[in-house]
């Protein structure tokens, strides 16, 4: 290899080795939502504050559960979710990570 | 994934950033999984900055639950093991804003004397002193509720103890002259939420409790710098209260003349107006009132749920034991499921704050599943109750936590 190149690249490897920048990283979030009906609309509305983990480690809620998750987080922390969007993230979280009611 | 040593860790970086062309991220190998024992538990093991792999509850704001075994390798949790709960998306705050050149506390509001000052003029003016003290999250064993509840869903990891280093609260309260109208005091971190919508993370103190000289305001932890997920430079440190109140990368104490009513005080972080926090599973409190002091706990570290033990082979078993300081007066054992209570020895006192160790010699008879119990009772008499108190948050878990192991 040309010396020349040898230099450069020790140098970007003392450059990678002491850039301090790089220690203070976090590691990148890893949780990816079920598929099913109403997840493009969690995706779009619930992962603005927070990672979705938040959403996926909740105990199987039932859906009157998920409603008064996404009620609070309209009424103490802003979230925009329009009020006609309500039921289909409900439905979309009580099915994939809920208890969904039992069949009559 | 399991790389402890720093410098592999850095090849490992260093190699993959220059083969990949891209910035090399800790933690972009598949992580290994934790499995919590509740519904809906299996977690990544997670490394972040400063910190050997931990329970991953969720990513963004970080939160990191400290595996149990951790808590059989003394009395003080190494700081890299040591949990994390962030509230706000926009945490931890950048490095930048930490540096020793640009971090400033000031103390303001109701004081004759406003205080603007860096950590080192800080520890400077300012007598040091420490305190062995257990932090606690206030939703520690949620997801061990029965019925279960929303929010975070932590095993028992939620918590350590550390020996803490800074400078008194007092001192600097006093420094800064109160007003007479003073009433309460307000702590804010450099941590922000991440929309003008969510209320900003400021808890408040009444101004007697600010001025208990066990409260600190801390810049070390077991000897070192607070770590970055553990609030450096510094950090709100109250023995014997949960951690909400241990706010960090503390850089504003607001002394004010009136209750103060944000959204973190009130309705958040509040239990129900009861002497043990208890509520009839699935009702509503009718009165609430703040959380505040830790109750009566106790852990067996030295087995885990489900191990195998030898019958006939004797066996020192170990645990810790805290409170909200009065102090732990006794741990009693029981392999029998709660029929017949043995008294444990109690470790050295690191003071009325710290996880007190106990230790127990136990010849498991078997062979045979056996349900092992360890209760603690404190100063004031008070102790665990054998059946799980509920309320509505999820907070104050200290039941008797049982270990099951089986006898071949
Ligand atoms: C405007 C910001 C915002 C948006 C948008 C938002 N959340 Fe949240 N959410 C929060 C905050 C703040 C918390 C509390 C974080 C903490 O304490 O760690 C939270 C916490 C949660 C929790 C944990 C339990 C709890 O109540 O603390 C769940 C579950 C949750 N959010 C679900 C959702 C769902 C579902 C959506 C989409 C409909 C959503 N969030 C959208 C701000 C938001």
């Amino acid at each position: 290899m040309n010396p020349r190149w040898l230099g450069i690249l020790a140098g970007v490897l003392i450059a990678a080795v002491d850039s301090p920048a790089d220690e203070w990283k976090l590691p990148p979030e890893t949780i990816a939502l079920k598929p099913g009906k109403g997840r493009e609309v969690v995706l779009g509305q619930c992962a603005m504050c927070h990672s979705l983990d938040y959403i996926t480690t909740q105990p199987p809620l039932p859906k009157a559960g998920w409603v008064a998750s996404i009620e609070k987080m309209r009424s103490k922390y802003g979230a925009p979710v329009p009020t006609n969007s309500v039921a289909l993230l409900a439905d979309y979280l009580t099915e994939q990570y809920g208890k969904p009611a039992a069949k009559p | 994934m399991r790389v402890r040593d720093l410098n592999r860790r850095r090849f490992i970086r260093v190699a993959a950033g220059v083969a990949g062309g891209m910035a090399a991220v800790p933690g972009l190998i598949a992580n290994e999984t934790y499995e919590m024992p509740f519904e809906n538990g299996s977690r990544e093991l997670v490394r972040y900055p400063e910190k050997r792999p931990l329970i991953r509850l969720t990513s963004r704001p970080p939160q990191l639950e400290t595996p149990m075994a951790v808590f059989n390798e003394g009395i003080l949790t190494p700081n890299d093991a040591f949990f994390v709960r962030y509230h706000l998306a926009g945490s931890p705050p950048s490095r930048d804003v930490l540096t020793p050149d640009a971090f400033r506390l000031q103390v303001v509001g109701a004081v004759r004397k406003p205080i603007e000052i860096s950590i080192a003029d800080l520890l400077r003016r300012f007598e040091v002193t420490e305190v062995v003290a257990v932090n606690q999250c206030s939703g520690n064993g949620r997801g061990l509720f029965t019925p279960r509840v929303g929010g975070g869903q932590m095993g028992n990891g939620a918590m350590g103890c550390a020996r803490w280093k800074g400078v008194r609260l007092v001192d600097v309260l006093k420094a800064a002259e109160l007003e007479p109208a003073a009433k309460q005091v307000l702590f804010d971190g450099m941590d922000k939420p991440v929309t003008a919508t969510i209320p900003d993370f400021v808890k408040s103190i009444e101004l007697d409790q600010a001025l208990d000289p066990d409260l600190l305001l801390a810049t070390e932890m077991n000897g070192q710098p607070l770590p970055w997920l553990n609030g450096f430079p510094l950090r709100l440190v109250v023995p014997g209260h949960y951690g909400t109140y241990w706010i960090k990368h503390l850089h504003q104490i607001t002394v004010v003349d009136s209750s103060y009513k944000g959204y973190w005080m009130d309705p958040a972080y509040r239990i129900p107006d009861d002497p043990c926090a208890h509520i009839e599973p699935g009702s509503k409190p009718r009165r609430t009132v703040p959380i505040s002091r830790f109750n009566v706990r106790s852990f067996i570290t030295s087995l885990a749920e489900g191990v195998q033990v030898r019958s006939g082979e004797k066996q020192r078993v170990r645990g810790i034991a805290f409170d909200g300081g009065s102090g732990i007066r006794e741990v009693t054992f029981s392999d029998d499921g709660g029929k017949t209570w043995r008294g444990a020895e109690l470790g050295r006192s690191e003071g009325r704050f710290g996880f007190r160790e106990w230790t127990v010699d136990w010849k498991p008879a078997g062979p045979g599943e056996r349900t092992l119990w360890a209760k603690a009772t404190n100063r004031l008499g008070e102790s665990q109750p054998l059946e799980a108190l509920w309320n509505p948050a999820g907070y104050m878990r200290n039941v008797v936590e049982p270990v099951k192991v089986r006898i071949v």
